[in-house]
C-alpha cells in the first residue's frame, strides 16, 4: 500500500485528498474548493536549485529516515516523494551536519540504506536500489532529466478539466492541468505509465510508449469517493466525511424535463424518498429523509440554497381557497436545474446537528454554479416535451353504467317490496312503483337509461377522462454565460419554462434569472448569488372529490350518458339537473367537469428574489472569517373566480351567485451568518479544522384576503364587480432564530477522522425559559485501507464510520407557548336584530414550557471500494429516536380546552441503506450502474402518560387513522372485507349490520364477539413503505450516451377513498370497469368480491374497509435518455465547445397493481399532518413526457 | 489578532441583542398579557364570554336536541342520518361516545373557563370598582347558567370555579348535583343585586338582574324549593318591565328582537353571527310529531309557528325560520328566558306549594292561553294540583316547543318514564334522565375518580 507524504498548505481547508499533493513550504497554495482545483504547477517552479547547491545545518538524534526527510523539507524548498514500505525498517540513526549540501547528506544516506534519490524540479523521489546495482556512492543520486510530456484533459462534453491530476504510475511524480486543461510533466527514464484522474471522474491509465503529447478524455464517475460533498457550513471530500451524506452533482441532474430539482433526484439517493404525490404543474413533492420521525411538527427536510435556509412556509403560501386542500407549491421551483452545481442530503444527526433545531428531518443543501477562470463560456440548454397522462382509470362506458344503474334501482325496489311484504317485480313501471308506496327516486327507473339498457346503438357515450385530459407541452430554454479572470468569476443565466398541463386549463410558467459573482483581492473574497424569478401557476382544482369541485373526481363519477356540449356548443349541464327531472337523489348531481376546469379562474402568481452576499477575509493564511447575508423574498397572489355560468351542486342551476376570492401573501426571510474557520496542523500528520459561528434568521409573513359573491355577470372577474363582500382580513406574524455553532474536525494521516459539533439555537417559537436548545454531535471514521498492514489489490478502499447526534424540530406554529386570544364576537343592542360587537376569548391553552422536539440518531456505516473504486459500496445502519414530540394532545375539557400542545411521546425510525456503484469499461463502452436500497421501520414508542392511541379521521367520516404504540405513525384503521355474502345461509350465520343482504359485502367480525361494530376495526396498512430502491445506469460509447433511472417503492398501502364513489355499485356515480363483474344472482356471483348493485348504502356497504385499501407498491422507469455529443475535433472546426442532442422519456412506465392514477398519491385531509397521509380522493395524474433537447456550449 | 477581537466584539453585540431578537410578539392575535388591562379590554373579554353561548354545543344547536327532542313533541330523526347521533338521543340509545354530549360538555366548560378567567383577571385589575363589580356579576351569571345546564344534563359534575391547568384537571372529581345547584343558587342570590335592571339600547341583551332572578327561580324549582322559586319569579313579574307580546308571532321576528317578553336570549345576527339550527330550517331531518300537531286546540294561533307545513310528507318546525335565510341559516335570537315561560313557572311554583282554585296561578296560565287565542280555564276544568300540573305541562309544550324546555318540563311535571313508554314503546330508567359523561373526558381524567353515570356504565 502506498503512503503519500503530504506537505500541507496552510490555506487548505481540509487536507484530505488522495491526490498527490506536492507543495513546497513557501510558494504554493492549494485549494480544494468545490469541484475545481486550482492549478498548482510544479513544472513552473524555477529549476535553479540543485541539491548540490543548497546547504543546510542538521542536528537530529536517533530518528527514522522519514524524520530526516521531514527535517530537510523543513529547511529547504525540497520535498520528498516515497513509498514508506520501500524505506528500510527500524533504521534509526543520528545526523549531525554543518553547512553541508543536501546532495552530500543524501549521498551518505543512499549509500547506507541502498536508496536512490532522483530530483525532478523540487521533488526528490526516493527509491530502493536493486541489489548489485549500486557501486558508486554518487550513483545513488541521479541528475535531473528533462524528458517531458504534455497533454490536454477534457470531459465527455469536450470541456477542459482544469485541476486534473497526472501522475506517473509507481513513482508518485505528478502535476495538474492548468485552467485550459493543459499539462506538462517531466517523466524520468523508465517510467512507462501515467494515470490521469479528476474528482468525480474515473481514473484513466495511459501507457506512454514513447508518445509525448496526449489528449485525454475522462469519463464521469457517478458517485466517486473523491467527490466533494457540501456539508453544513463547509465542504469535504466524500472520502473524508465521517457522517452519512448523499450527494448528486450537476451532471446527474441534466436532461430531465422537470421543473424542480426534487423530481430530478428521485431514486438517486438511498434513504431519501421523493414522492410525486400530484402531477399538477409546479406543485411540490413529498421528501422524506429516513422515514417520519414526527407527528405534529413538520416533517419536510430543511432546504439550504447557497447558505440560505428556505422557509418551510412556502409550500402552503399559495393558500387554500376551497374546502379541500390544494396541491402545495414547490419551494424549489424557482431554482433552475441548469444552475445547480451539486445537491447534498445530510442524513444522520451527526451531519445535520450543525443545523440544530431544524435538522431532524434531514437537510438538503443546494449549491449553485460559480464562474470558473477563463474566457466567457456560453451554454444554451433547450428542450421541448410532449406530455400525456401516464395512466387512465378503467371506467365503465355508458351502456355498462346504465345497466348498473338499472340493476341498482331494481334491487333497491325489490328490497323495499320484501321489507313491506308487497308483491311486485322489476317489470313494474314507475307508476306502479309509486303506487306501491315507493316514494323515493331510488326505486324508480330514470327513463334516460332505458335505451342504453335496451342496447340501442349510437347513443352518447362520453369518456370524461378523454375530455379533461390532453397532450400538454413542456418547454424550457436556458442560457448561461460564465467565466472569470482569476480575480473575478461570474455565472449568469436566464431561463424560461412553460408547461401546459395534461389536465385541461392547467399550466405553469416560470421566468428566472441568476447572477453569481465572486471576486478575490488578496486577503478578501466577495461574492453574490442573486436569483429573481416569477412563476404563474394556472391551476385547476384537480385534488379532492366531486363534492369539492374536484375536476378529476367529477370526471370519474360523471355519467358517460351525457355529452360535454349541447348542440349549440354550450356546456351541457344535464347531469346537474337530472335529479330534479327524474326524482333521482341528491348524489347524482354533478357539474360538467370540462366546464368546471375551463370556467374557473384559479391562478397563483409567485414573485421571488432568492440570494445572498458574502465576504471572506483571511488575516492569516489558515484563518478565514466569513459573513454571509441571505434573503428569500416571496410574494404570492392568488386569484380565484367561480362564474355565475358555472352551476353549484347545491343550488338550482340559475342561482349560482358568482364567487371570487383574492389572497396575497408576503414572506420575507433574512439570514445573517458570521463564521470563522481555522485550520491548524498538529504534529506531523494531524490536521485540525475549527469552525465557530453565529447566525440569526428571521421570517416575516403577512397575508391579506378577501372573498366576495354576487357578481352581476361574468364579464368582470375581479372582485370590484361583486355586490357582496363575505369576508376580508389581514394577518401578520413572524419568527426568529438565533444560533451559535461550533465544530472541530480532526484527521490523522488521512486514516483517522474525528468530528464534533454543537449548535445552540434560540427560537422565538418557545417561551423565554425554554427557548434555547443544544444540539451536539460526534462522529469518527477510520480508513482501514490506508493502514500499512492493509495490502489488498482487490479491496482497495475501506472506511468504517460511526456517529451520534441530536437534532431538533421547531416546525410548529409561531407562538404556541402563548395563550392566544382570538376575536369572538357577539350581538347586542336593539333594532334590526342588534349589532355585532367585537369580543375576544382565549383560543389556545398556552404552554410556556413547550420546548424542542429532539431526535437522537446513531449511525454506523461503511464505504468499500474494489479495484480502485471500480466497484463501490456504501452501507449505513441507523436508529433515530424522536422524543419530546411536539404533539397536540387531548386534555380534560374541564380546563376549557380540548387540546394543548405538549412535549409528549417517542417515535423510532430504524433502517438500513445500501448504495453501490459499478464503473465498467468494456472496449469503448463506458458503463456506470448505480443502485440504492433503503429499508426503514417506523415505530411509535410512547404517546404521553396514558399512551392512548391517537385516532384521527381522514377525508371521510369512517376513514380512520390510528397512531398506536408498536405500530407505524398514521396507520389505516378500518374494517376488513372478505368478499361478499353469496348465500342466505352464509348471511344468516355471520354477523353483519342489519339491512345487509345476499350479494352485499361481507365484513369480518374480527373480535369474534358475534356482532359487527367499531371494535372490529384493525390496522390495515400504512402509507410508509417497507423499502425503496433506485437504479441508475449510464452507458456511453464514443459520443452516444444512454441513461436509465428506475425508482421502486414497496410495501406501502393507499387509502383509495375514490372507491367510495367509483366502486360502490350504487349507480349514482360511474364505476370502475371491474364493477361489471358484480354479484347478479345466487347462480351468477361475479368474482365473489364485487357486491351487487344497490342505490343506497345499506348494511355493510357503507363501511370503510379494506375494499378501499390498496397495495401502493410500484416500480417506475422514471427516465430514459439517449444523447449524442459531437466529438471535440468536429467541435473545434465549428468553433463550439459542446454540442449535444438528446431525447428523453420521463415516467414512461409504471408497474403497479394500484387502480388509481398514481400510487404515490398522498392526499391529506388534515393539511400536512403525518397522522393522516396516503389518501386518494382525487389527484392530478402524473405525466408521461417525451422530450427532445439540445445543449450547446461556446 | 485585532480581527479576532473585532469578531468577538461583533459576537458580543450580536448576542447582547440576542434575547431581544427572539422576543417576538404575535401581531394579529392578542396574547393574554395584552388583554385584561383597560376597561375596554374587559368589556371585550366579556363579549367573548357571551360568545360561547352561540356555540353549536349549546344554544347554537345541541341544546335543542338534548333539551327538546326526547319529549315526544318532535318527530324521530332517522337512524341513518349522521350516523344516528340524533336518533340515539330520541330513542334513549345514548352512548358515551355520542358527539353531541361531548360537544356540549366541551362548550359548557369552555364558557365556564372564560368566566373564571374573567373573574380572576378582574380581581387583579385596577379598573373602576363599579365596572369591576358589574362585569364580575355578569361573568358569574354566565357561569351559573352554564352550571345550571351542566347539572340538568349530567347530574353530578365537577364544580370548577377557577382556571385550572391540564395537570390540575387530572385531580378533579365530580361534585354532587345538589352541591352544584346550591352553588348556582348562592351565586345568583348574590349577583342579582349587583346586575343592572336594564341596559341602554346598545347593550341590550346582556344579563340583567331579572335574568338572574329567572335563573334563580328555575334553580330553586330544580331543587324543589317552591316558595323561594315563586318569590324569585314574583320579582320579575312585579318589576313591571316585562309583558306578553300581543301577537304571538311577533316574539320571533328579527325587527322585534329583545322585545318586552324577552328576559334573556342568546343572540344572533344574519350573515355576521348566524347559526345553523336544524330547528331553524324548513327542511328535514327534524320534524314535528304529527300527534303533537294534532293535539293543538282549534284556534290556537301557535300551531302555525310550530309547523311551517310540509316538506315531503313531514312537518318541520318553523319557530326559528329566518325568512331571509333560505340556506338554512338563521339570524333569529334564541330566547333562554321569556316572560311567558316565567309566568308558567310562577304558576307551577305556586301550584307545587298548594293548589288554589283561583288566583295568581290560574291568572298566569290563562294569560298565556288567551294570548294564544284560547279560552281561559278555571277550577271547573282543572280541579286539583295534579290536573293543574298536567295543564301546565301541556301549555308549556305548546307555548315553548323548540325553546329548550320540553324534556325538563316532562321530568318535572309529568311522568317521563310512562310518557316515553307510551310514545316510543321504550322502557327507560330514571338514570337515563341524565346523559352519559362523554367517554373522551373519562378517558382523559381516568375512570376511577371520574365515573360514568350509572345508567351508562
Amino acid at each position: 500500500m502506498l503512503i503519500i507524504k503530504i506537505n500541507h498548505s496552510k490555506f487548505m481547508n481540509f487536507s484530505l485528498t488522495k491526490l498527490i499533493v506536492l507543495a513546497t513550504k513557501t510558494s504554493v497554495y492549494v485549494f480544494v474548493l468545490s469541484a475545481v482545483i486550482f492549478q498548482f504547477a510544479l513544472a513552473e517552479i524555477s529549476m535553479g536549485q540543485e541539491m548540490s547547491k543548497v546547504k543546510i545545518d542538521l542536528a537530529i538524534k536517533n530518528v527514522e529516515l522519514e524524520e530526516l526527510f521531514n527535517q530537510i523539507e523543513a529547511k529547504t524548498d525540497f520535498s520528498f516523494i516515497y513509498d514508506i514500505t520501500q524505506l528500510p525498517k527500524s533504521s534509526y540513526a543520528s545526523y549531525f551536519h554543518k553547512n553541508e549540501s543536501v546532495e552530500d547528506i543524501l549521498t551518505a544516506v543512499a549509500k547506507k540504506y541502498e536508496l536512490e534519490f532522483h530530483q525532478i524540479n523540487k521533488s526528490i523521489s526516493v527509491k530502493r536500489v536493486k541489489k548489485n546495482e549500486s557501486k558508486d556512492p554518487k550513483a545513488g543520486i541521479l541528475e535531473p532529466e528533462d524528458l517531458s510530456i504534455s497533454g490536454y484533459v477534457y470531459d465527455e462534453f469536450s470541456e477542459p478539466l482544469p485541476g486534473a491530476t497526472i501522475k506517473i504510475v509507481g513513482l508518485n511524480i505528478g502535476t495538474v492541468t492548468n485552467v485550459e486543461g493543459y499539462f506538462e510533466l517531466t517523466v524520468p527514464e523508465g517510467a512507462d505509465k501515467i494515470a490521469v484522474s479528476f474528482i468525480g471522474f474515473t481514473t484513466k491509465r495511459i501507457i506512454l510508449n514513447g508518445q509525448t503529447t496526449f489528449s485525454v478524455q475522462l469519463d464521469l464517475d457517478i458517485e466517486s469517493l473523491e467527490e466533494v460533498v457540501v456539508i453544513g457550513y463547509g465542504q469535504n471530500t466524500k472520502k473524508a466525511v465521517s457522517t452519512s451524506v448523499s450527494s448528486v452533482s450537476a451532471k446527474d441532474l441534466r436532461d430531465q424535463p422537470v421543473i424542480s430539482l426534487d423530481e430530478a433526484i428521485a431514486s438517486k439517493m438511498a434513504g431519501v424518498q421523493v414522492s410525486q404525490t400530484s402531477g399538477a404543474p409546479g406543485s411540490g413533492f413529498n421528501i422524506k429523509v429516513r422515514g417520519t420521525g414526527t407527528i405534529t411538527a413538520g416533517s419536510t427536510p430543511l432546504y439550504v440554497v447557497d447558505g440560505v435556509p428556505l422557509s418551510d412556509r412556502i409550500q402552503s403560501a399559495g393558500g387554500t381557497l376551497e374546502s379541500y386542500s390544494d396541491a402545495p407549491i414547490n419551494p424549489l421551483n424557482s431554482i433552475n436545474i441548469n444552475d445547480i452545481e451539486s445537491i447534498s442530503v445530510l442524513k444522520d444527526a451527526a451531519a445535520t446537528a450543525i443545523y440544530g433545531s431544524r435538522g431532524a428531518n434531514g437537510v438538503v443543501i443546494v449549491t449553485t454554479k460559480q464562474g470558473r477562470n477563463g474566457k466567457p463560456k456560453v451554454n444554451f440548454d433547450t428542450y421541448v416535451g410532449f406530455q400525456t397522462v401516464n395512466k387512465k382509470v378503467d371506467m365503465m362506458d355508458a351502456y355498462e353504467y346504465a345497466q348498473l344503474k338499472y340493476d341498482g334501482h331494481n334491487n333497491t325496489y325489490l328490497d323495499f317490496l320484501a321489507d313491506n311484504n308487497i308483491q311486485g317485480s322489476i317489470n313494474d313501471p314507475n307508476s306502479v312503483r309509486g303506487d306501491n308506496g315507493a316514494g323515493s327516486g331510488d326505486f324508480k327507473i330514470p327513463s334516460e337509461i332505458i335505451p342504453y339498457v335496451n342496447n340501442v346503438s349510437g347513443l352518447t357515450n362520453t369518456d370524461w377522462q378523454d375530455e379533461i385530459f390532453r397532450t400538454g407541452v413542456i418547454q424550457s430554454h436556458s442560457v448561461s454565460v460564465s467565466g472569470g479572470n482569476g480575480q473575478i468569476g461570474y455565472y449568469l443565466s436566464g431561463t424560461y419554462l412553460k408547461q401546459t398541463g395534461v389536465v385541461i386549463s392547467s399550466g405553469y410558467e416560470q421566468y428566472s434569472a441568476r447572477l453569481n459573482l465572486n471576486a478575490e483581492n488578496g486577503k478578501f473574497k466577495f461574492g453574490v448569488n442573486f436569483s429573481p424569478s416569477r412563476s404563474i401557476h394556472d391551476r385547476v382544482k384537480a385534488e379532492g372529490p366531486y363534492w369539492a369541485d374536484g375536476v378529476i373526481g367529477t370526471a370519474l363519477v360523471s355519467s358517460p350518458m351525457f355529452s360535454v356540449y349541447n348542440q349549440d356548443g354550450s356546456y351541457n349541464y344535464g347531469q346537474q339537473s337530472w335529479r330534479a327531472e327524474s326524482g333521482e337523489s341528491w348524489s347524482d348531481s354533478y357539474i360538467n367537469p370540462v366546464a368546471l376546469a375551463n370556467l374557473m379562474i384559479n391562478d397563483i402568481y409567485h414573485n421571488r428574489i432568492l440570494g445572498n452576499v458574502f465576504m471572506e477575509y483571511s488575516p492569516i493564511k489558515n484563518l478565514t472569517f466569513r459573513t454571509n447575508i441571505g434573503i428569500d423574498v416571496n410574494d404570492f397572489t392568488r386569484e380565484y373566480f367561480r362564474p355565475k355560468a358555472l352551476p353549484n351542486r347545491n343550488l338550482a342551476l340559475d342561482e349560482t351567485p358568482g364567487e371570487g376570492k383574492n389572497r396575497t401573501e408576503g414572506l420575507v426571510n433574512v439570514v445573517i451568518e458570521e463564521t470563522a474557520n481555522f485550520n491548524i496542523k498538529i504534529g506531523d500528520r494531524g490536521d485540525l479544522s475549527l469552525l465557530a459561528g453565529i447566525t440569526g434568521q428571521k421570517e416575516n409573513q403577512n397575508e391579506n384576503y378577501i372573498s366576495v359573491r354576487n357578481f352581476p355577470n361574468d364579464l368582470v372577474t375581479t372582485l370590484n364587480a361583486a355586490l357582496t363582500v363575505d369576508n376580508a382580513g389581514s394577518q401578520r406574524t413572524s419568527w426568529a432564530l438565533l444560533s451559535y455553532i461550533g465544530r472541530a474536525q480532526y484527521n490523522f494521516g488521512l486514516k483517522y477522522f474525528l468530528s464534533a459539533s454543537i449548535r445552540a439555537d434560540g427560537a422565538s417559537r418557545f417561551g423565554a425559559d425554554s427557548r434555547w436548545g443544544y444540539f451536539p454531535s460526534g462522529s469518527a471514521a477510520w480508513v482501514v485501507s490506508e493502514e500499512s498492514f492493509f495490502a489488498n489489490n482487490f479491496l482497495t478502499f475501506l472506511k468504517v464510520r460511526g456517529s451520534y447526534g441530536e437534532t431538533g424540530n421547531f416546525n410548529i406554529g409561531n407562538f404556541p407557548w402563548l395563550t392566544e386570544f382570538e376575536q369572538k364576537n357577539y350581538v347586542l343592542g336593539t333594532g334590526s336584530g342588534g349589532q355585532q360587537v367585537v369580543g375576544v376569548a382565549p383560543a389556545t391553552l398556552g404552554n410556556e414550557n413547550i420546548r424542542w422536539e429532539k431526535t437522537a440518531t446513531i449511525d454506523i456505516g461503511a464505504e468499500i471500494g474494489f479495484f480502485e473504486d471500480l466497484v463501490t459500496f456504501e452501507l449505513d445502519a441507523y436508529r433515530s429516536t424522536t422524543s419530546d414530540m411536539l404533539l397536540t394532545v387531548p386534555v380534560p375539557e374541564i380546563t376549557g380546552f380540548g387540546s394543548a400542545l405538549q412535549n409528549i411521546g417517542e417515535v423510532r425510525n430504524s433502517g438500513l441503506e445500501l448504495t453501490s456503484n459499478v464503473n465498467m469499461k468494456i472496449g469503448q463502452v463506458q458503463w456506470t450502474v448505480g443502485g440504492n436500497v433503503s429499508f426503514n421501520r417506523n415505530e411509535v414508542m410512547s404517546l404521553g402518560t396514558e399512551d392512548a392511541p391517537i385516532i384521527v379521521r381522514g377525508g371521510s367520516e369512517g376513514a380512520l387513522y390510528i397512531t398506536r404504540i408498536g405500530n407505524e405513525i398514521g396507520s389505516y384503521y378500518t374494517y376488513v372485507r372478505d368478499g361478499i355474502f353469496t348465500s342466505q345461509e352464509e348471511l344468516d350465520s355471520y354477523p353483519h349490520i342489519s339491512g345487509t343482504r345476499v350479494g352485499d359485502a361481507k365484513v369480518l367480525d374480527l373480535n369474534e364477539d358475534g356482532q359487527l361494530d367499531e371494535n372490529d376495526r384493525a390496522i390495515t396498512g400504512s402509507y410508509l413503505p417497507d423499502y425503496t430502491f433506485g437504479i441508475n445506469s449510464r452507458m456511453s460509447f464514443k459520443g452516444v450516451d444512454l441513461s436509465v433511472q428506475i425508482q421502486g417503492v414497496q410495501g406501502n398501502e393507499v387509502m383509495n377513498l375514490q372507491k367510495r364513489y367509483i366502486h360502490n355499485l350504487e349507480g349514482h356515480q360511474n364505476n370502475l370497469k371491474s364493477a361489471t363483474i358484480r354479484y347478479e344472482s345466487p347462480t351468477n356471483i361475479g368474482n365473489g368480491e364485487t357486491p351487487r348493485a344497490h342505490k343506497g348504502l345499506t348494511g355493510n356497504a357503507g363501511l370503510i374497509s379494506t375494499w378501499m385499501i390498496e397495495d401502493g407498491s410500484f416500480v417506475r422507469i422514471r427516465n430514459i435518455t439517449l444523447g449524442y455529443s459531437l466529438q471535440s475535433k468536429l467541435l473545434e472546426r465549428i468553433n463550439m465547445s459542446a454540442l449535444r442532442l438528446y431525447t428523453s422519456l420521463q415516467n414512461p412506465f409504471t408497474f403497479t397493481d394500484y387502480s388509481g392514477y398514481n400510487p404515490e398519491v398522498s392526499g391529506n385531509y388534515n393539511g400536512g399532518s403525518a397522522l393522516t397521509r396516503g389518501e386518494d380522493y382525487g389527484t392530478y395524474p402524473l405525466a408521461r413526457t417525451i422530450t427532445i433537447g439540445l445543449n450547446v456550449g461556446f | 489578532m485585532k480581527k479576532i477581537y473585532i469578531l468577538i466584539l461583533v459576537a458580543m453585540i450580536f448576542s447582547g441583542c440576542g434575547e431581544k431578537f427572539l422576543d417576538l410578539q404575535p401581531e394579529s392575535v392578542a396574547d393574554i398579557k395584552d388583554i385584561y388591562q383597560t376597561e375596554d379590554d374587559f368589556n371585550q373579554a366579556m363579549i367573548g364570554v357571551y360568545d360561547e353561548l352561540q356555540s353549536s354545543g349549546q344554544y347554537g344547536r345541541n341544546f335543542q336536541f338534548l333539551f327538546d327532542t326526547r319529549a315526544a313533541v318532535v318527530g324521530e330523526s332517522s337512524a341513518g342520518f349522521q350516523d344516528g347521533i340524533y336518533y340515539e338521543v330520541d330513542r334513549f340509545l345514548m352512548r358515551a361516545e355520542n358527539p353531541l354530549v361531548q360537544q356540549s360538555w366541551s362548550s359548557l366548560y369552555t364558557v365556564i373557563n372564560r368566566a373564571n378567567l374573567m373573574i380572576e383577571k378582574l380581581d387583579e385589575s385596577s379598573v373602576l370598582r363599579s365596572v369591576k363589580t358589574e362585569l364580575n356579576a355578569e361573568a358569574r351569571f354566565i357561569r351559573a347558567l352554564a352550571y345550571f345546564n351542566v347539572v340538568r344534563l349530567w347530574g353530578d359534575a365537577p364544580l370548577v370555579t377557577k382556571t385550572i391547568s391540564p395537570d390540575e384537571a387530572l385531580e378533579v372529581t365530580r361534585n354532587g348535583s345538589k352541591q352544584v345547584l346550591e352553588f348556582v343558587v348562592s351565586e345568583l342570590s348574590f349577583i342579582a343585586a349587583l346586575l343592572p335592571a336594564t341596559y341602554d339600547a346598545n347593550n341590550a341583551g346582556r344579563a340583567t338582574k331579572y335574568a338572574a332572578f329567572a335563573l334563580l327561580g328555575k334553580s330553586y324549582l330544580e331543587s324543589e324549593n317552591y316558595s323561594e322559586a315563586a318569590s324569585a319569579f314574583k320579582k320579575i313579574i312585579d318589576s313591571g318591565m316585562f309583558e306578553l307580546q300581543e301577537n304571538f308571532d311577533d316574539i320571533f321576528t328579527i325587527p322585534n328582537e329583545m322585545n318586552t317578553e324577552i328576559i334573556f336570549a342568546v343572540r344572533w345576527k344574519r350573515l355576521l353571527e348566524e347559526t345553523n339550527l336544524f330547528f331553524g330550517r324548513a327542511t328535514l331531518p327534524i320534524t314535528v310529531d304529527q300527534g303533537f300537531l294534532d293535539s293543538y286546540e282549534a284556534g290556537d294561533i301557535r300551531l302555525s309557528a310550530s309547523s311551517i307545513g310540509n316538506v315531503g310528507s313531514y312537518s318541520a318546525p318553523g319557530k326559528f325560520v329566518d325568512p331571509a335565510g333560505s340556506d338554512g341559516k338563521t339570524g333569529l335570537d334564541f330566547p333562554v328566558f321569556r316572560y311567558a315561560d316565567i309566568l308558567l313557572l310562577y304558576a307551577e311554583a305556586l301550584n307545587e306549594q298548594s293548589f288554589q282554585a283561583t288566583g295568581e296561578a290560574f291568572d298566569a296560565l290563562n294569560s298565556i292561553r288567551t294570548r294564544a287565542g284560547l279560552a281561559a280555564l278555571a277550577s271547573a276544568n282543572i280541579s286539583d294540583q295534579q290536573s293543574f300540573r298536567l295543564a301546565l305541562l301541556e301549555e308549556r309544550q305548546k307555548e315553548l316547543v323548540f325553546e329548550g324546555h320540553a324534556w325538563f318540563d316532562l321530568i318535572r311535571l309529568g311522568n317521563a318514564q310512562e310518557e316515553i313508554a307510551n310514545s316510543l314503546g321504550v322502557s327507560i330508567s330514571e338514570g337515563q334522565y341524565v346523559y352519559p359523561i362523554p367517554q373522551s373526558e373519562i378517558n382523559r381524567i381516568g375512570s376511577t375518580q371520574f365515573q360514568q353515570n350509572e345508567a351508562y356504565q
